[in-house]
């Protein structure tokens, strides 16, 4: 492992390094720009905060405001009167614990899935060379490039043919098939970062490809997968064209299609709706949480065994 | 799990034929109706889940007794994908044996053989069906839905502030007053910039229509001699109606004149609007429910609105249809279902809540009732838009608000028309 | 071909376990190695299998179907009633390309995937390598925010977007009045299709940003920072530790980033669809907006379809670009 970590540590070096004064003063004149630098990139940061956030905090602020007052010509950037109309309201519909059960049991099946053939498609690609590799990833491209509204049609059909209209698990193969390249990609990414080596060596102090896998590996890949499965959920989570058209029972609808019910011919109740999307966020904001530490886990891990 | 995957193959290689198959089985109509064990799935649009669940129920009841073992699934659909599902069920084996079609999307359906012929006399009232409605599920003489519901439009407006400005409560009955009306409200309440009287936005189509309809002019007519559709607005009386109507936006609206009618219900419920043109029911949108104000409760009133020539605003009806599809195994089932969804009595349910019903007779004692005689007087001389078969795609291109909108920014009124009859020359004769 | 991939990937299930065993005896350095070039030749294609398989249960066919369904004229009929649609040959193709408007809308989507992808892609980046710099609590606040701002659903985010936007009642327009010498009141701002397309363009990029950042700040993580300080103790600036340190380790991922945000704002549909209400005028469409509208408002599926493909081979070009990058960087030897 070392090896490598000098090897690129010289080849950065090399070219920056000639033309620098002995290394003695570096890290006093380091350690004192570090602090100013913080202040400017903590502004930075509280900017971009403000900028993505905006947009969040007005649904919040609006799913919590009576109706009448969301589209008001007199808005107020800050809460006026607060009101838990719109949550009670989201949560009596009809539908509402079902289209929760739904989402669960397809998101998690789907996530699930696609993290673990991602993993082991990614580890092949990453690790082996073998004829037909370059065609697979050429396949996962052509996938992605694929525009699923245009193919909405033949997938509908060729759902139907295989039994799967109506079913979680057609809704499942859909949504763990279209992000399953994407994973596969973003693990192969961390897997050509771990050096061969160092699970070489783990091999040779006895572990099994698989125990070499899981022990050295995984960890390392740790952030990639936690990466991959939060776009895979969120991905999933948000769809809702093929889930509405695939499903075909009311209390089969995913979440993101009962939220479409607060639109009517007769208008959107748009409390309704923000209400409705806070309620449908807060799970994949825990996932994230949970996911998290382990993204800071594989960090840790990585930098000790680095 | 690998043989079925290869049998899925298969079977797809017969792609075509496989659409047709989901309609077969074996004919089980002419069983006792207490034998009959099918599935009957109903897709109704979700406004039929909020607004009158109760009547789904009781139909379903009835139906229940007739055919205990039958299993019928009412599924509620949502208005913004709707047709994509439809249209994509239609193409498999899971599709719907009984849909709801808003009436301007019927033609389509019925064009391209998905819905089965319907026989009149197995429904009640069906000699006073509103013409309007009838209108849009005939093809070649022939019946292919039952009409649901029938909606038209009319002045909403706010009695409160009519009654400070004018010391009335009533709208005028001609334009000439109206307009006198309007200024003095302006007057009153036009010290807010973003006040309109009268707030008609530039988009709104039906609205202009109506206006073409009220010089009588067309959007486009049927020529009997080359058999088929012409656009008709650059003819002299629309473009007096469409002149009109852009006119009154000019005039009035000092908000965005560019918008279309989807928010005019949240105008008006924040006051910034005195009058709007709208289907009867959005009086009480104002008030209540989605972008409903409740300051504005008792205020909110409802009126015939005022045309050119000092006559009434024809309206233009619209309205939900009920079909039979042609692939489903229990046709039988589904015209029976929808003869309870729409008897005498489903449509007493419905006229309760202000929905007008389906037909004539009924319709009458609410032409009576003051609070529904603006709505009711509105349906016989209301406007449709023109039966032919591209009209779905004259609509869905935007044809006409991007018309509206071309001259509400200073387009001509004349090379406006004139575009926009080409284009429907283009789209109106070939099946959408 | 997914009846062969299951034939052809099922026999190795049985022979893999030996490998695992020989191992295990500790055999020494070069054995293992051997192992990873003879013995396991077939375990790449085991591991590969089940995504093969799963992604060809639902792409093979369907995509076959797409190409046939161009080269013939295909309604709403012929997909109700399972009569056979007529075959055109290239018609569908020519009719397109020979369309002056396909090709105003070929080259504003094009624009309008270059802006958003370089703004998300720089922005992206910038905030991601700052999250390393800055405080835990800004960090952490930033995470949230981005996460929040994810997890929005498409429809959501843009009535949102649509009402600050809106020309009456719209924050922005209130606001900017509120600075003297302007007056916004009324202001639509879909009228000018280039206004209108940066506020739909900051709709993309507000959605894709947190993506970018979680990702790529992933692959930071990546990056020894004993690297990134002994490189530093060097005497090597801030762009060069970036450029030989840092980039090569996220390269991967970075240009996974980028071709995926250049197909995704290339097929870009619900924002525009949703911010122009349902309704896009003619100035608002995009490749995506125009497939659909020939599919489903025009009833010609085959023409739909048929655009979509050559929406397809633009994008491979694009696709055969990042496949040579990635086949050059972390190729196994």
């Amino acid at each position: 492992m070392s090896t490598t970590t000098t090897a690129r540590t010289s080849e950065g070096a090399d070219t920056e390094g000639a033309q620098t004064p002995p290394k003695k003063p570096a890290p006093r004149r380091y350690r004192a720009e570090r602090r100013p630098n913080r202040i400017g990139f903590n502004i930075f940061g509280l900017v971009a905060f403000v900028v993505m956030a905006f947009p969040v905090y007005w649904l919040v602020l609006s799913a919590f405001r009576p109706n009448s007052e969301i589209r008001s010509y007199d808005q107020s950037l800050f809460p006026t009167s607060i009101t838990f109309d719109n949550f009670v309201r989201a949560t009596e519909t009809r539908f509402f614990w079902t289209a929760i059960q739904s989402s669960l049991i397809i998101c998690v099946t789907a996530v699930l899935g696609a993290m673990v053939l991602g993993t082991i498609a990614a580890f092949a690609i990453g690790r082996f060379n073998f004829v037909g590799r370059k065609a697979f990833m050429m396949v996962l491209i052509v996938v992605q490039v694929l525009p699923p509204t245009a193919m909405l049609i033949p997938i509908y059909v060729q759902l139907n043919s295989m039994g799967a209209l109506n079913e979680y698990w057609g809704v499942i193969v859909v949504y763990l098939v279209s992000v399953l390249p994407f994973s596969i990609w973003m693990i192969r990414g961390f897997v050509i970062n771990v050096p061969k080596e160092l699970e070489e060596s783990a091999m040779v102090d006895g572990c099994s490809r698989m125990q070499a896998f899981w022990k050295v590996m995984f960890p390392l890949l740790a952030p990639g997968i936690a990466a991959a499965s939060i776009f895979s959920l969120i991905t999933a989570w948000n769809e809702y064209l093929f889930a509405y058209v695939i499903m075909q029972d009311n209390d089969k609808y995913t979440l993101n299609v009962w939220l479409m019910n607060f639109t009517t011919d007769r208008g959107t109740d748009y409390g309704g709706l923000m209400a409705g999307s806070v309620i449908v966020a807060v799970p994949v904001v825990i996932f994230f949480m949970i996911v998290q530490k382990k993204m800071a886990a594989g960090l840790t891990s990585g930098a000790v065994k680095g | 799990m690998r043989r079925k995957l290869t049998a899925t193959i298969g079977s797809m290689a017969m792609l075509a034929t496989l659409a047709a198959c989901g309609g077969s089985g074996s004919d089980n109509s002419s069983k006792d109706p207490a034998d009959r064990d099918d599935t009957l799935t109903v897709w109704l649009m979700n406004d039929a889940e909020s607004t009158w669940p109760e009547l789904v129920k009781d139909v379903n009841a009835q139906f229940k007794k007739k055919y205990p073992k039958v299993n019928v699934k009412v599924q509620f659909q949502q208005w913004g994908d709707k047709a994509k599902k439809l249209d994509t069920a239609l193409g498999g084996s899971k599709f719907p044996d009984v849909v709801e079609l808003g009436n301007t999307e019927t033609m389509t359906y019925i064009l391209n053989g998905a819905l089965a012929e319907i026989d009149e006399k197995k429904y009640d009232n069906s000699d006073t069906w509103i013409q309007g409605l009838k209108d849009t599920c005939t093809f070649e003489g022939q019946m292919y839905c039952v009409p649901y519901y029938a909606g038209a439009r009319v002045a909403v407006m706010n009695t409160e502030m009519f009654e400070k400005s004018t010391g009335s409560k009533e709208l005028p009955e001609t334009e000439d007053d109206l307009k006198k009306a309007l200024k003095k409200v302006e007057q009153e309440y036009g010290s807010d910039r973003a006040f309109s009287a009268l707030y008609l936005p530039g988009k709104y189509w039906y609205a202009a229509m109506s206006y073409v309809a009220g010089y009588g002019g067309q959007i486009a007519e049927f020529d009997e001699g080359a058999k088929e559709w012409k656009g008709s607005l650059s003819k002299p009386e629309a473009r007096k109606g469409i002149q009109h109507y852009v006119d009154l936006v000019k005039d009035w609206n000092n908000a965005d004149k560019t918008k279309d009618e989807q928010d005019h219900a949240n105008v008006m419920a924040n006051g910034k609007a005195a009058v709007i043109y709208g289907n009867g029911w959005e009086a009480e949108s104002v008030v209540k429910g989605e972008s409903g104000n409740p300051k504005m409760e008792g205020k909110v009133g409802i009126a015939g609105m005022p045309g050119p020539n000092g006559k009434p605003l024809p309206s233009f009806i619209g309205g939900s249809d009920l079909a039979v599809i042609e692939k489903s195994n229990v046709k039988d089932l589904g015209e029976e279902w929808i003869s309870l969804f729409t008897s005498e009595k489903s449509m007493k349910v419905l006229s309760a809540k202000n929905i007008l019903p389906n037909n004539t007779k009924q319709l009458e004692p609410l032409q009576k009732d003051p609070k529904t005689a603006p709505i009711a007087n509105a349906v016989p001389d209301a406007w449709f838009t023109p039966i032919a078969p591209g009209w779905t795609a004259v609509e869905k291109q935007l044809v006409l608000e991007n018309m509206l909108l071309e001259i509400v920014r200073g387009g001509s009124v004349e090379s406006a028309t004139k575009k926009a009859d080409a284009k429907i020359n283009e789209l109106i004769n070939t099946e959408a | 071909m997914t009846a062969a991939d299951t034939e052809a990937a099922a026999p190795p299930a049985d022979s893999e376990p030996p490998p695992p065993t020989g191992r295990k005896s500790g055999r020494p350095k070069g054995g293992g190695r051997a192992t990873a070039r003879t013995g396991g030749a077939l375990l790449p294609y085991l591991l590969i299998g089940p995504a093969i398989v799963a992604i060809a249960a639902i792409f093979a066919w369907p995509l076959v179907q797409t190409v046939i369904m161009s080269f013939q004229d295909m309604g709403r009929r012929e997909l109700w009633t399972g009569d056979s649609p007529p075959w055109v040959g290239f018609e569908q193709f020519s009719t397109i390309l020979g369309d002056s408007h396909f090709w105003s809308v070929t080259f504003k989507t094009v624009l309008f995937m270059v802006v958003c992808v370089s703004l998300t892609m720089s922005l992206g980046l910038l905030i991601a390598m700052s999250m390393q710099r800055m405080s835990p609590w800004v960090r952490l606040l930033l995470t949230g925010a981005l996460i929040a701002a994810w997890s929005m659903p498409l429809l959501v985010a843009t009535s949102v977007f649509r009402w600050l936007s809106d020309s009456d009642y719209g924050v922005i327009n209130s606001t900017l009045s509120r600075i003297p010498g302007l007056d916004f009141q009324g202001h639509n701002w879909f009228l000018n299709p280039w206004q209108g397309f940066t506020i739909i363009g900051a709709v993309v990029i507000w959605g894709a940003i947190p993506f970018v950042v979680i990702t790529l700040y992933a692959a930071l993580t990546q990056v020894p920072k004993e690297l990134e300080e002994a490189a530093k103790l060097d005497g090597a600036n801030s762009w060069g530790v970036f450029h030989h340190v840092v980039f090569p380790v996220i390269k991967p991922v970075f240009q996974m980033v980028a071709t995926l945000s250049v197909i995704w704002d290339f097929n870009i549909f619900g924002q525009v669809f949703l911010m122009r209400g349902n309704k896009p005028e003619p100035e608002y469409e995009l490749l995506g907006i125009y497939s659909f509208q020939k599919a489903f408002t025009s009833s010609s599926f085959s023409q739909g379809t048929a655009i979509a493909l050559i929406t397809v081979l633009l994008l491979s070009g694009v696709a055969a670009y990042y496949l040579r990058q990635l086949l050059k960087t972390g190729e196994v030897e």
